[in-house]
């Protein structure tokens, strides 16, 4: 299963959903926002040099180790040069993602903001995709967009994540988006997650957060 | 049928096709065709390309172009090889769907895309020429070795060679 998280506008928390709800489904994240990556990253081969043709994909996937530090999930990391993102063939990402699915099972792919064709493409890889949004007037019509560039692009939207919500209008934002809605509250455990590099699936499995994410998985399988 | 009026010129050793396709097929009924072109130029075809693919059109050295019934089309390419008369010739004329989907990139994109063709209508991501430093030359100075140009390593903060 490859499952593109898309949302339009940037810093709704693609790649905090997209980090965790690869844990739930134990699969392997990528970070495809080939001009401004944000997820875990080390030493290695990226995204970057397959889609340059300079590593295999699978050798660039960072396979968590069960130990006590490091990711606990397995990652496949994005460069973080504007050279390395001009060196990409992105078209070359639609044979990645099929072949990490191939090796390693579901693969939850971290799209960029916008509609660009690094947004695009995921989305056509994709069988589905998971569309998240703060509930604020700006991002929920971004995500109205690029819930119209899924449809175009064949990927149907398994669920909307309402991300950040302290009072959520779910039924609302429900009835705009036409997708059952996951509400992420605001809270301080994925913060301290992602200042770790970790999942908050890993981090506070107690949490609400943890738990919705835990939901989100269950539910895409 | 379909006329067809090519002109050709060869500025700068580069021939250069223009196509203008009159579709006058009698079919009533029939809103629009699809037609089909093949360069006859014996050679390699090079097509106008977006985004740095070949444009919806093209496949190859053929290229489909929907005409409505009783209107022009157009279509236009160059090749390094002197012209061939005529430049282009007619494989198929099929009737096909005028009416739209009603979203410009639906219809941009088509009913089956590959991975060009989301890239044609969505736009190459990659950042422009001018936003990426040039290839690293190593300066000596007071003694420590730096990379002029060289991007910053922001997972470290260490921007040293």
């Amino acid at each position: 299963m490859i499952l593109a998280v898309v949302g339009g506008k940037g810093g709704v928390g693609k790649s905090t959903v997209s980090l965790n709800v690869a844990d739930a489904l134990d699969g392997v994240v990528v970070d495809a926002d080939l001009g401004m990556a944000d997820l875990p990253y080390g030493p290695g081969p990226d995204l970057h040099d397959v889609l340059a043709d300079r590593a295999d994909v699978i050798e660039a996937v960072r396979e968590c180790s069960g130990a006590d530090t490091g990711p606990e999930v397995d990652v496949l990391p994005c460069g973080r040069t504007l050279a390395g993102a001009r060196a990409a063939d992105p078209t070359a990402l639609v044979r990645a993602l099929e072949r990490v699915d191939e090796h390693y099972g579901p693969v939850v792919v971290d799209c960029p903001a916008g509609m660009a064709a690094d947004a695009g493409l995921p989305l056509y890889a994709a069988e589905s995709c998971l569309l998240v949004t703060t509930p604020d007037g700006v991002a929920v019509p971004d995500a109205l967009r690029t819930r119209a560039l899924a449809r175009v692009l064949d990927a149907g939207v398994e669920r909307v994540v309402l991300n950040r919500a302290r009072d959520p209008p779910v039924e609302r934002v429900e009835r705009t988006l036409g997708a059952p809605v996951t509400v992420v509250p605001e809270h301080e455990a994925v913060d301290r997650a992602r200042t770790d590099g970790l999942s908050v699936i890993a981090a506070a499995p107690e949490s609400v957060p943890a738990e919705r994410f835990r939901e989100i998985g269950a539910a895409l399988q | 049928m379909v006329e067809l009026d090519c002109t050709t010129a060869r500025p700068g050793g580069v021939t250069l096709v223009a196509v203008r396709l009159d579709n006058r097929v009698d079919a009533p009924g029939v809103d629009a065709h699809r037609i089909r072109l093949v360069s006859a130029i014996d050679g390699a075809t090079w097509p106008p390309r977006v985004q740095g693919v070949p444009a919806a059109p093209w496949d190859g050295d053929a290229a489909e172009v929907v005409v409505p019934t009783g209107r022009v089309g157009s279509l236009g390419f160059a090749s390094p090889e002197p012209p061939a008369d005529p430049p282009v010739t007619i494989e198929s004329v099929e009737p096909a769907a005028a009416s739209s989907r009603g979203d410009a990139v639906a219809d941009d994109v088509g009913d089956d895309p590959t991975a060009d063709d989301v890239l044609r209508v969505l736009g190459d991501p990659s950042p422009p020429r001018d936003a990426v430093a040039p290839p690293s030359v190593s300066v000596e100075s007071s003694g420590s070795a730096v990379e002029a140009g060289a991007e910053p390593d922001v997972i470290s903060g260490d921007s040293s060679p």
